[in-house]
């Protein structure tokens, strides 16, 4: 296993786009480090600076402590798991695991016991002889899973693995991502733009956007600690609830007011707004769905129009608007409320968040 | 007594409904068979006409000069013989202009499938400066006829004393930019994650066409066997140009040979004509499938 460093690490096209500026990060060995974030952040290409099958413009890759910017792929004793799993259609499933055994020149025995141990571990064993075209879905996903681990490599390369997958057996592959790392005591590296991925699989979590790092946290921290508005928004499903609110002083209290609503800020927001400066002016403010409650005290009520709600069984989420601002409420399903009612709900004041409106930098990141 | 009338009247009607479905169906059945059978009359027609003069020249070859220089229609042969092909062998030493242009076909079609396979690996997988620049140089020269350039071909390679020789007929044609072109539009189709993953696993580019390429590019090779050696074994200028001695003339030339003007057999020369087909219609029926298969690969989505 190994561990890999980046340092400034840059990739523009020749038409002089950049797709990742500036990347630093360190990898430790045995890390289940999860690359998230929308499409066209740079992810997927990090990855493939790593793999080496793209070329680093700038900046540093160090594999085990050894510059890997100008070794080739089949140099660099990684592995990779495709989102289009890249099977050899041609090649059974036993062959198509030990091909990369074969290329490395392993023994025939050696062969065959790995395999014998991946698809075990996989519950592919009975696959061994069929073709990738006799294969459904999640038996493919496997099989790709299977050659990438019986090589052994120093780290385990994954991008957008279960993508393919429908939900029920996405959720169980992860189960089977999970114990796997746990067994081989693997570094991997995986991509995703699936944020449930990014929180249950990683040990850490990189966010990017734009090809550049917003915040690379334990999924815990990412969660209650996001570094700006976009990490707070892209994690957490739904998605958290910003307006745009003034910061007033009212008497010895900070109130957050927007519209007809007026929120008091704790102890830690208020002395931190004050310190910053901030009273007087726009801030956003960002409300976890799930932040939301049926009772409360009087000073944390706010009131929004319902628009639309979804009844998921354990939970409702009431789609609305607070002013022209849409939001969305996540209660216990013995809340009753139909589209078109306005529904009073309570506002969690230790769990919000505040973001400057100009850096959206988080304003109590701590 | 209402209902006895109103359950006969049913069993009358349901019976008559029968019989109106079971014509109807008959009806369709018969519409439907004759509109075959009409499609299989129009298409042998069409076979007919198309192949007459190929089985024309296959009776010829079989019929005695005596009948096919009759005011008669002979298609067929009365007397069927041998002879025209007896004579034809002797005539010229068409065994070994057979096995030239077996030897010759076969070396330029599987140079070709290695020079092309390979040089449209590197315009299809590798990344290198001037990529486009130099396959837009390879399309250019399918631009140009191949009679533009026999005359500086042949001083190339009467300087480097390959007149009359396997070299000659053989090297100049070892690459075509036509298979170049034929071979990178099929790996273009081909998934790049392939090549990628098996870069990842530690293999290198020549075992990557040895193990994977190749095997899963089976079709484009035999489309482009097939049409490489029907093409070498019907070249007939280059040949003519290059060799001069019996021991080097290919099978077309020899059919030349045939036609002189001490010799006008036409049944002989047409027993020739129908010796040399045979190679070259036995290789496109075997390998048609692959041809059709590589011709049309990529057209519709599989």
């Amino acid at each position: 296993m190994a561990s890999l460093s980046f340092v400034n690490v840059c990739k523009t096209y020749k038409n002089g786009l950049t797709v990742v500026k500036d990347f630093n990060l360190d990898i430790k060995d045995r890390e289940f480090l999860i690359l998230v974030g929308p499409s066209g952040c740079g992810k997927s290409m990090t990855l493939r600076m790593i793999a080496g099958l793209e070329d680093i413009t700038s900046g540093e890759l160090w594999i085990d402590g050894q510059l890997m910017n100008m070794t080739s792929p089949q140099s660099r004793d990684l592995s990779m798991v495709f989102q289009s799993y890249a099977l050899y259609p041609h090649l059974t499933v036993y062959q198509n695991m030990a091909f990369g055994l074969k290329v490395h020149k392993v023994p025939k025995d050696e062969i065959e016991k790995r395999v014998g141990r991946a698809a075990e571990i996989l519950h592919i064993s009975h696959l061994l002889d069929r073709k990738p075209s006799a294969l459904s879905g999640g038996q493919k996903q496997r099989v790709a899973i299977g050659s990438v681990i019986v090589r052994q490599p120093k780290a385990y390369l994954m991008d957008e693995p279960l993508s393919n997958l429908d939900a029920k057996l996405r959720s169980q592959m992860r189960v089977e991502l999970a114990k796997i790392h746990r067994e081989l005591g693997a570094t991997i590296i995986y991509v995703t733009h699936d944020q449930v991925e990014a929180m249950t699989l990683g040990t850490r979590i990189v966010v990017m956007n734009s090809g550049v790092i917003q915040q690379a946290a334990s999924p815990n921290d990412i969660y209650e600690n996001p570094v700006n508005k976009f990490v707070a928004g892209f994690i957490g499903s739904p998605s958290m609830n910003f307006f745009p609110v003034w910061v007033a002083r009212r008497g010895e209290k900070i109130c957050l007011e927007f519209g007809k609503n007026k929120l008091i800020a704790n102890e830690i927001c208020s002395k931190r707004l004050v310190e910053d400066g901030y009273v007087g002016r726009r801030v956003y403010l960002g409300i976890r769905p799930e932040d939301f409650h049926e009772e409360g005290p009087e000073e944390q009520k706010i009131l929004f129009d319902v628009e639309m709600k979804e009844v998921l069984g354990a939970e409702i989420l009431f789609h609305g608007r607070i002013n022209r601002e849409e939001i969305c409420v996540r209660l216990s399903p013995n809340v009753k409320a139909e589209p078109g009612e306005r529904l009073p709900v309570y506002v969690d004041m230790d769990r919000i968040k505040l973001f400057d409106m100009d850096t959206e930098q988080n304003i109590i990141y701590v | 007594m209402d209902s006895v009338i109103t359950t006969a009247a049913k069993e009358i009607n349901r019976d008559e409904l029968e019989k109106l479905k079971r014509s109807a169906t008959q009806k369709a059945l018969f519409r439907r068979r004759a509109g075959k059978f009409a499609l299989v009359i129009v298409n042998l027609a069409m076979s007919i006409f198309v192949l007459l003069p190929l089985l024309y020249a296959v009776s010829i070859a079989f019929m005695p000069s005596s009948e096919l220089f009759t005011t008669e229609m002979n298609l067929i042969p009365g007397n069927p013989t041998l002879e025209n092909f007896r004579q034809a062998m002797v005539k010229i030493p068409l065994n070994r202009f057979i096995v030239n242009s077996f030897f010759v076909a076969g070396c330029i079609t599987f140079g070709q499938i290695l020079s092309c396979s390979l040089a449209a690996f590197s315009f299809s997988f590798l990344d290198f400066k001037g990529k486009n620049l130099l396959f837009m140089v390879v399309m250019a020269t399918m631009m140009i006829p191949g009679e533009a350039t026999i005359i500086s071909n042949y001083l190339t390679v009467s300087g480097l004393h390959w007149l009359d020789s396997y070299n000659v007929l053989i090297i100049p044609y070892l690459t075509s930019a036509m298979g170049i072109f034929l071979f990178r539009q099929f790996y273009k189709s081909f998934p790049i994650s392939l090549y990628e993953s098996a870069r990842i696993d530690g293999c290198s580019n020549l075992r990557f066409i040895y193990s994977i390429l190749i095997p899963l590019t089976k079709s484009a090779i035999g489309a482009m066997a097939v049409y490489t050696f029907i093409n070498a074994w019907n070249m007939y200028m280059w040949p003519l140009l290059v060799t001069g001695s019996d021991r080097m003339r290919t099978v077309q030339i020899g059919i030349g040979m045939l036609d002189s003007v001490d010799s006008q057999s036409i049944s002989m020369m047409i027993a020739g004509v129908v010796m040399i087909i045979i190679p070259s219609i036995s290789v496109f029926i075997a390998g048609q499938r692959q041809l059709i298969r590589g011709m049309f690969s990529g057209a519709v989505k599989g």
